[in-house]
């Protein structure tokens, strides 16, 4: 099942960055090269970029497979891919509605959630929280996982430390079950390719390496059985957190990786959080995440293009970008955060709602902006079909591609910026053929996220899931798009 | 680990990101605690065992020819456990230690037995974390006094950022690290080492939000991320010669016109300064320069790419100085500025803009203290123009609390948040948080009194403040987990 990559072949080229995803199928192990087996894993990618869109350049007309597509989402209507796509439109962000509070904090602490925010807390700022309970990337993380495996990656880009607003993958509720995305592509790398003990499965080499470890690990959890009882609650609770994953590395300690790569890509420390570098700290979080899931080294990954307050500043990016060429607003004064360039956020704030379709009245400005936010959402969506490609050019051990046994689900924490609303949701299913129904579906606010999450988790195969996060949301499968 | 295995690596610098809590990022719950958290522990211990082993001697300290590799071992096993923990090994630990060094000594040898106990050691929560389990008392004692070993921990932390020396070792083992006068002692003798620089420029990175500093981005090619690293080594020196070396006050951190450059610098600042690349002392001509918040690398960070932002400055001396951040603007407020108006300041545009209602509530407060730093551009550089109109850096301060008076210019600005009551406070109250980690609660209402006392009893010495806080019972006692709440 799991494929062996020649560790040379692998990354090369202009600064380590040229992954070498097309010569996969040649790398593969001759033996198992055209023995197609039945059954591949089923996978899923959760694809966030922030302050969701411009719905009237975001939605298709028609409905059904028959939809003329939009400008937004052009970049994904090639023949190859428009197969695979399903646009949602209309889900509801119900769990975000409940509570008032921060726009952002809302919407990114519930989006994966499907929970209100607990842990609440008045501050100046409006009511901000922590996420209520477990996402449904680290849900399914936990269900799809075999042993030897990573449960997830979560790679980022430019995404922040900092409050609510920066994060969206939660092991449990709280503060303390913040999954960070990772936002150092050579950090994801090292995790995906240096984490296990190398050898050849089932070797004497690996065996001992195996054996140490856990002996080493043994050791260290009689230290923290000693611990046990003598701190107050929440450090307690902290330790009992770490000691379980100590024990999900005594998991891994039995296989050996098979899939190790020699080159990590390239970047200096001042590029992680680099504006200008925002594309190819995106390939390389793209390409990597892609390996990851050729081999097979884990089944449930994220990609978070920054945060809720993104303050990427898309005139900087690309100069041959077609905003380069607007008169984009830039260098706008925000008093809502500390970013020095948050163009995208501030230029969302410009935006005058078009949920109901683009207003008539619109000024200069707003006419800017919304010129200039198409374009984001745009390139984003050039983003996916890249990603999306590169998946697509991997053979599957089932004879088909990876593509076709992976669900990107496309999300974001708001449905547009102005308003901060979190009905017509713009979100996106893609891949996973014959997984779901293809095409556009308008579900008129009558679904939610929840509803959707527990369509995915059984789209993979997982039917046992039927309802998820906040109960008072969670309504079932959508069945229309399930197959 | 610098101090631990001489290890230079920083394993650290490459760990998951911490998230903020309070503005400051080394309390308990901002370490966030995820697979790939622990992965990163395990990889850094693996990696720093190995290299430890590499040379056995040094890190050993017995020569296992001559006593005997196991007499060796076990002696390693207390001493090196002893640092990593920070105080002696509990009998139980020491046997599970040397246990995980027989057990795997027949099969793989000497050396990778010794690899394995550094390994386990490093992963160990009582390494990881600082345990302060109190000394034992009756379970009804609200709050628990902290060992002295815990002590010397709290000390060496906080002063130098890394595990305590022989010196903290050997008076904590004597007992010489329980009355507060032995304690405010050893207090001394840290901040007056080479490294105790670090509690100062640590807290003052993190207050001042300046971390981000080299990655900012300017449309202009005089700032480069070296030049942002340049600006905190700046800031850094000027904190430390002016808090640990000079006369330690508040009032001449906020308001002295001399500061540390080296020739890079001095081009950057545009003054005819030092020029080699080391840091030397300089002071700006009068009306130029005022204090830690006119340094380029606080004004380069409030602002944006191209302009600087009154607002980001109004802000920062709200949350920072005055402990009252202002809330967000409502969420239909339309926050962007209007295209440039080659006729009107930016001052006078975000004035017109920002007077009416919903705006004009917050931006009262707002506006004033960041008009105040108008004369420095968006890469911190000193201008007497916004294109081609004058400067206004005067204002009126209108609270919040006690701080009110008008201002010409930063100078003036700054003087008047020096001297002010509310500002002291503030200061105070952040201290505080860095210091432990968390906000204030309910207990400990005398050990602020106290520390604000000092403060102002000294006339604001920041150095004074810091030895203080010392004594306070924040600082040498923890909460019973069992006891009843105070």
């Amino acid at each position: 099942m799991r494929k062996r990559l020649n560790r040379r072949a692998v990354l090369r080229g202009a600064g380590g960055l040229a992954f070498g995803l097309p010569f996969l199928e040649a790398m593969r192990r001759s033996g198992e090269a055209r023995a197609a087996v039945s059954e591949a894993p089923k996978r899923v990618v959760v694809w966030y970029n922030g302050i969701g869109t411009v719905l009237s350049k975001w939605r298709p007309t028609g409905i059904g497979t028959s939809y003329v597509t939009s400008e937004i989402l052009a970049p994904l209507d090639t023949p190859s891919l428009r197969p695979k796509l399903a646009i949602l439109s209309g889900i509801r962000g119900a769990a975000a509605e409940k509570l008032s509070g921060n726009g952002h904090a809302k919407g990114m602490t519930s989006l994966l959630t499907g929970r209100p925010f607990t842990e609440i807390k008045s501050t100046n700022f409006g009511d901000t929280g922590w996420g209520g309970g477990i996402s449904i990337d680290q849900l399914l993380a936990k269900r799809l996982v075999n042993p030897g495996q990573l449960a997830s990656i979560e790679a980022g880009i430019l995404t922040r430390s900092g409050g609510p607003s920066s994060y969206m993958s939660y092991s449990g509720p709280g503060q303390g079950g913040v999954v960070p995305a990772e936002p150092d592509p050579r950090k994801v790398f090292a995790r995906v390719f240096s984490s296990v003990p190398t050898g050849n499965a089932g070797s004497a080499e690996l065996e001992a390496s195996a054996r140490q470890r856990r002996s080493v690990l043994d050791t260290v959890q009689r230290d923290f059985a000693r611990l046990s009882g003598k701190l107050g609650a929440e450090d307690q609770e902290r330790l009992d957190k770490h000691l379980a994953l100590i024990r999900d590395l005594e998991a891994r300690v039995q296989v050996g990786k098979s899939c190790d790569v020699a080159v990590a890509p390239a970047f200096a420390d001042d590029d992680i959080r680099a504006n200008s570098r925002v594309p190819e700290l995106g390939r390389a979080q793209m390409d990597l995440v892609a390996v990851a899931l050729a081999c097979d080294a884990t089944r449930v990954a994220t990609i978070q293009w920054s945060g809720g307050e993104s303050p990427i500043d898309f005139k900087a990016i690309a100069p041959n970008a077609p905003w380069s060429e607007l008169s984009c607003p830039a260098s706008v004064d925000s008093c809502s955060d500390g970013d020095s360039n948050s163009a995208h956020h501030v230029m969302s704030h410009i935006l005058p709602s078009t949920a109901g379709g683009a207003p008539s009245d619109m000024s200069a400005a707003q006419s800017t902006a919304m010129t200039c936010l198409t374009a984001v959402y745009k390139w984003y969506s050039e983003q996916l079909a890249y990603f999306a490609q590169q998946l697509a050019a991997i053979p599957d051990v089932d004879g088909r591609t990876v593509l076709d046994n992976t669900i990107i689900l496309c999300v974001t924490e708001v449905s547009e910026g102005p308003s901060h609303a979190y009905t017509d949701m713009p979100f996106l299913a893609l891949g996973g053929s014959g997984l779901f129904k293809p095409g556009y579906f308008d579900f008129q606010n009558q679904r939610t996220q929840n509803d959707l999450f527990v369509t995915v988790a059984q789209a993979v195969g997982l039917p046992d899931i039927t309802e998820f996060g906040d109960p008072e949301f969670s309504s079932g499968a959508i069945s229309d798009i399930l197959v | 680990m610098r101090d631990l295995l001489g290890d230079a690596t920083r394993p650290g610098d490459r760990f998951v990101a911490e998230s903020s809590q309070l503005g400051f990022t080394n309390g308990a719950a901002s370490t966030l605690l995820s697979p790939a958290v622990v992965e990163d522990y395990e990889n850094a211990a693996g990696a720093l065992a190995k290299s430890a082993i590499s040379n056995l001697p040094r890190l050993l300290g017995c020569d296992p020819v001559a006593v005997g590799e196991d007499a060796c071992a076990t002696d390693f096993v207390g001493r090196f456990g002893a640092r990593a923990f920070r105080r002696p090994l509990q009998v139980e630990e020491a046997a599970d230690y040397q246990a995980l060094y027989i057990n795997n000594k027949a099969e793989f040898g000497f050396a990778t037995a010794i690899e394995l106990v550094v390994r386990a050691f490093l992963q160990s929560p009582v390494f990881l974390y600082r345990v302060e389990l109190g000394m034992p008392a009756p379970t009804q004692t609200a709050a628990l006094r902290l060992s002295p070993y815990e002590t010397a921990s709290r000390l060496s932390y906080l002063f130098w950022g890394t595990m305590p020396d022989e010196t903290l070792f050997q008076v904590a083992s004597q007992g010489k690290l329980e009355a507060p006068a032995d304690i405010r002692g050893q207090a001394q003798r840290l901040l007056g080492e080479a490294r105790g620089v670090h509690a100062l420029a640590d807290f003052h990175a993190q207050w001042g939000q300046l971390e981000g500093v080299p990655s900012l981005h300017k449309n202009d090619a005089r700032f480069s991320p070296n030049i942002g690293r340049l600006l905190l080594e700046e800031t850094n020196r000027f904190v430390d010669e002016t808090l640990r070396h000079g006369d330690g006050l508040l009032a001449t951190l906020l308001t002295t016109p001399v500061t540390y450059l080296n020739n890079d610098l001095a081009a950057y600042y545009g003054v005819s300064g030092p020029s080699g690349p080391s840091f030397e002392r300089f002071e700006f001509t009068k009306g130029r320069r005022a204090g830690l918040l006119t340094h380029a690398s606080f004004m380069a960070s409030l602002a944006h790419e191209a302009q600087p932002s009154p607002v980001l400055r109004g802000k920062f001396v709200l949350e920072q100085l005055l402990c009252s951040p202002p809330p967000a603007p409502p969420d239909n407020a339309d926050t962007a500025l209007p295209a440039a108006d080659p006729s009107k300041t930016a001052r006078q545009q975000l004035v017109e803009l920002t007077s009416v209602v919903p705006c004009s509530g917050c931006h009262a407060l707002l506006n004033p203290p960041g008009f105040g730093f108008e004369h420095f551009d968006a890469l911190g550089r000193f201008r007497e123009t916004d294109g081609s109109l004058p400067i206004d850096a005067s204002g009126d301060l209108a609270g919040p609390g006690d701080l009110s008076g008008h201002f010409e210019n930063h100078e003036e600005l700054l003087r008047l948040l020096a001297e002010n009551e509310t500002v002291r406070s503030c200061i105070v109250s952040k201290w505080f948080t860095y210091t432990h980690g968390r906000g204030e609660g309910e207990g400990d209402a005398c050990s602020l009194n106290r520390m604000r006392e000092t403060f102002r009893s000294s006339g604001g010495n920041v150095r004074e403040l810091l030895l203080s806080l010392t004594e306070t019972a924040a600082f040498l006692y923890r909460t019973n987990p069992k006891g009843a709440s105070p």
